[in-house]
């Protein structure tokens, strides 16, 4: 076997190796109780997130930037 | 001339272990096929108009061999938006995830270039990949907060609310990236074992014969590709063929111009039509193990022109193509030089 052909083969059991074993394992995946929030696809609103390990609710009213007037005179606004 | 001993069996050259590695794509796509096998656990919840709706319990497992996904499709009715609740509760009934969906459904026709269809699109599912931390049973708990229909007028129906539960489910985007990967290096370690050569030498011939010398010898053999094309002298389509095989001499010398191998054979003869474009092919590959380092030189003759149903056919090229050092994925006939020197 050639060096160069060792090193082909090596590349394809390595890229085949790590890429099915992460394809299992899922390090990534989110674990109940990791900070912030699992990804659940679009139009998903979260009423909290994982903080040190608790859940804390998102208090509404804080997110919102409805009641948000700013600064300056009335007439700017 | 004398009559061509017959070739050797497989030798050295006869390389195989590159094309096991094709079974390494196979891998992934295995465990896509093994994943697939485990069948998900379907939820069904009909939920009404203010009515918090609790799922049957059902088991979030964790692990390290896929991780649990949890998928949520509302049914709702055309021309309908939704606002869903959903949150999962832990065994003991706390709220350990809460979210809310807006999800809508829509519909309509298109036309153009005078042909017309209708078209449906909506987006009403929640996916929730994640681990438990710890497996255990857990519980699903959806509330209807809002069903509008397309003028914003409330919908007063219940509606279904379809989950699918897989407990081990794998990357599968990740694994066919994998696949194709290392496809594409298995691919290269195949062109640079049967793909590659010490020397290469390539003469195009306008004339039926064709002579290449070359400085050869070494492990792996001298591979003899010819290629010749005919046509006739004049146009218009030709008359029925008889014509199946040709006479290829191909003559083998080295560098003192004494001949190792004089061998004659029957090659067929490929006929070919495109449009108003017809042609006789030939393509051969012989192999040939040199016995020692020396300027060899090869040379193959093919018919100048044919007589085929009365009409003539001519020569338009020959390429002869000599490529030494090479090794096959397949057993091929080896023709032998020292048999056919020693026979002189």
């Amino acid at each position: 076997m050639a060096k160069e052909q060792g090193l082909l083969l090596l590349v394809a059991v390595l890229v085949v190796g790590i890429g099915t074993t992460t394809a299992v394992t899922r390090p990534g995946v989110w674990r109940l109780g990791q900070e912030g929030t699992p990804p659940a696809g679009s139009s998903v609103r979260y009423g909290g997130s994982y903080r040190a390990g608790r859940w804390v609710p998102a208090t509404p009213g804080r997110q919102e930037w409805t009641g948000f007037q700013g600064r300056g005179p009335g007439s700017a606004k | 001339m004398g009559r061509s001993p017959l070739g050797s069996g497989p030798g050295p050259e006869l390389v195989l272990w590159p094309l096991s590695a094709l079974a390494l794509p196979l891998l992934p796509l295995l465990v896509i096929l093994l994943s697939a096998l485990e069948g998900p656990r379907r939820l069904v919840m009909v939920v009404p108009q203010g009515q918090r709706v609790v799922s049957v319990p059902f088991t979030l497992q964790d692990g390290w061999l896929g991780s649990p996904r949890l998928a949520l499709t509302a049914e709702i009715p055309a021309e309908s938006s939704i606002e869903l609740d959903v949150a999962l509760l832990d065994g003991a009934g706390r709220s350990v995830l809460d979210l809310a969906k807006e999800g809508w459904r829509a519909s309509g026709t298109w036309a153009e270039d005078g042909e017309t269809g209708t078209w449906e699109e909506s987006d009403t599912g929640v996916t929730l990949g994640l681990r438990p931390g710890r497996t255990g049973r857990f519980q699903l708990a959806v509330e209807l907060q809002e069903l509008l229909d397309g003028a914003g007028r409330p919908l007063p129906m219940p509606i279904v609310v379809r989950g699918s539960l897989r407990n081990h489910a794998v990357d599968v985007p990740l694994l066919l990236f994998t696949a194709a990967m290392s496809f594409a290096a298995v691919q290269v370690l195949l062109l640079a074992t049967y793909a590659v050569s010490r020397c290469r030498r390539v003469q195009r011939s306008p004339e039926a014969a064709a002579g290449l010398r070359l400085e050869a010898a070494g492990p792996g053999l001298l591979r003899v590709s010819v290629a010749a094309r005919w046509e006739r002298p004049h146009d218009g389509p030709p008359a029925g063929s008889s014509l199946r095989t040709a006479a290829l001499d191909l003559v083998v010398s080295d560098g003192l111009g004494r001949p190792w191998l004089r061998h004659r054979e029957m090659v067929g003869v490929g006929r070919w039509s495109n449009d108003d474009d017809h042609w006789l092919s030939v393509r051969r590959q012989l192999y040939l193990r040199l016995p020692e380092r020396d300027s060899w030189r090869v040379r193959v003759e093919l018919p100048e022109d044919f007589r085929d149903a009365g009409e003539p056919w001519e020569i338009e090229w020959l390429q002869l193509t000599l490529e030494d050092g090479v090794v096959t994925a397949w057993p091929v006939t080896v023709l032998p030089l020292e048999g056919a020197a020693r026979e002189r």
